[in-house]
């Protein structure tokens, strides 16, 4: 029983690393895109932006681009 | 007279025969349509890697060349290049993507609390569903030689030299084969879970009875009931292994020249040579190319699984 433990013990294990590893990547993806744009060029992708920015947001959807552009 | 009369009532013997089977033809009409007018078609076109394309005389007016086109191919060194990249990158996929799926799989299917297991199994699946050219961003967003998370904090934590990845052919081929496990191993997986699903649990009851560990549970169960899924997905891949995931191999490593010894495929090879060359004759000789020795790939496998088990072949 106790060998079971440990068995469940590190499958749970790797397989939160594994849901950090998929997660984490669109955290940031989501992360950059309310951060303002001159931060990331002056200090980079971060976790934790200093600015937030809805700017991004406000561009594509005043674009008509995004209404008219083919579906892929 | 008799002969005709034979020949009207065979016709109409077969007719009577077909009669039951014709809304199934009907509904395979579209299907054959389809398959005609984008995948036969086409195939035309192929003259064009015998030509040498003068747009101003059309393709038809264009002189015959024979195999010059191909052999311009085969005295560069990108074919060769080419040709390896396409072939140790489909054979590292096809391995992994077994070996990692499997494990995953088996885990997944171990874990007891179900939120959990819908939890890990939603989470590998996911990237599966993004473009390809997402994934890109999110990779320039970890490797951007000034902006790029890596270089930016977990290099300095390291006590390294910032990195530049996109000049650095030698760091791509683990790049691109970990972005390509992390995208689509989860697809993989769905499938061995629900076929580890169908192990009959009286397998697992008589293997606990005997005294079995759980690894021991794992290789004497687990393992041989997989094969056959397994085999089949690792056949379907053999069928592609001269074809590849085109966003992968041009999006994520942003075109980047520098790159072009590791992250060169036969598919970004002819995209660049219309794009970049202009030569249509050599990328449609290369195009050819690709799809001879894809055939004959397939054609071989399909033999080899036929030999082994038949059940398991395709045709």
């Amino acid at each position: 029983m106790n060998k079971n433990r440990v068995y469940h013990t590190f499958i749970n294990i790797v397989m939160i690393l594994v849901v950090l590893m998929v997660v984490l990547p669109f955290l940031l993806l989501f992360m950059s895109s309310i951060t303002l744009e001159n931060e990331l060029l002056t200090s980079g992708y971060s976790f934790v932006p200093k600015e937030f920015s809805l700017e991004s947001y406000q561009f594509i959807f005043r674009s008509e681009a995004l209404f008219s552009a083919p579906m892929a | 007279m008799s002969m005709v009369k034979g020949e009207l009532k065979k016709k109409r013997y077969s007719f009577s025969k077909l009669k039951p089977w014709i809304p199934l033809y009907i509904m395979f009409l579209p299907g054959a349509l389809y398959l005609f007018i984008n995948n036969y078609v086409p195939m035309a076109g192929l003259i064009i890697a015998f030509k040498k394309v003068n747009f101003n005389k059309g393709i038809l007016a264009s002189p015959w060349v024979g195999f010059d086109n191909f052999k311009y191919l085969f005295t560069t060194k990108d074919a060769y290049i080419i040709t390896r990249n396409t072939i140790l990158y489909n054979v590292a996929f096809m391995v992994l993507f077994a070996v990692l799926g499997v494990i995953l799989a088996i885990f997944i299917t171990d874990t007891r609390r179900k939120g959990m297991k819908k939890l890990y199994q939603s989470a590998i699946l996911f990237p599966h569903l993004m473009s390809t050219v997402i994934i890109g961003y999110i990779v320039y967003a970890f490797l951007s030689m000034q902006n790029g998370i890596v270089n930016k904090s977990i290099i300095p934590f390291l006590g390294m030299a910032p990195i530049a990845w996109y000049n650095e052919p030698k760091y791509w081929p683990f790049i691109l084969i970990f972005v390509n496990m992390w995208k689509g191993v989860g697809y993989g997986c769905l499938i061995y879970i629900s076929s580890i699903n169908g192990i009959d649990p009286a397998l697992y009851e008589a293997a606990e009875l005997d005294g079995a560990s759980k690894w021991q549970q794992i290789r004497h169960v687990t393992l041989p009931e997989l094969m056959p899924a397994v085999i089949t997905l690792t056949l379907l891949a053999v069928g592609r292994i001269f074809y590849f995931d085109f966003g992968l191999f041009y999006q994520v490593p942003r075109n980047s020249g520098m790159l072009y010894p590791t992250t060169n495929v036969i598919d970004t090879y002819v995209y660049r040579g219309l794009l970049q060359l202009g030569d249509v004759s050599m990328s449609s000789a290369a195009g050819f190319y690709q799809s001879v020795v894809g055939f004959v790939l397939v054609l071989t496998a399909n033999l080899i699984v036929r030999k082994v088990s038949k059940e398991n072949a395709l045709f």
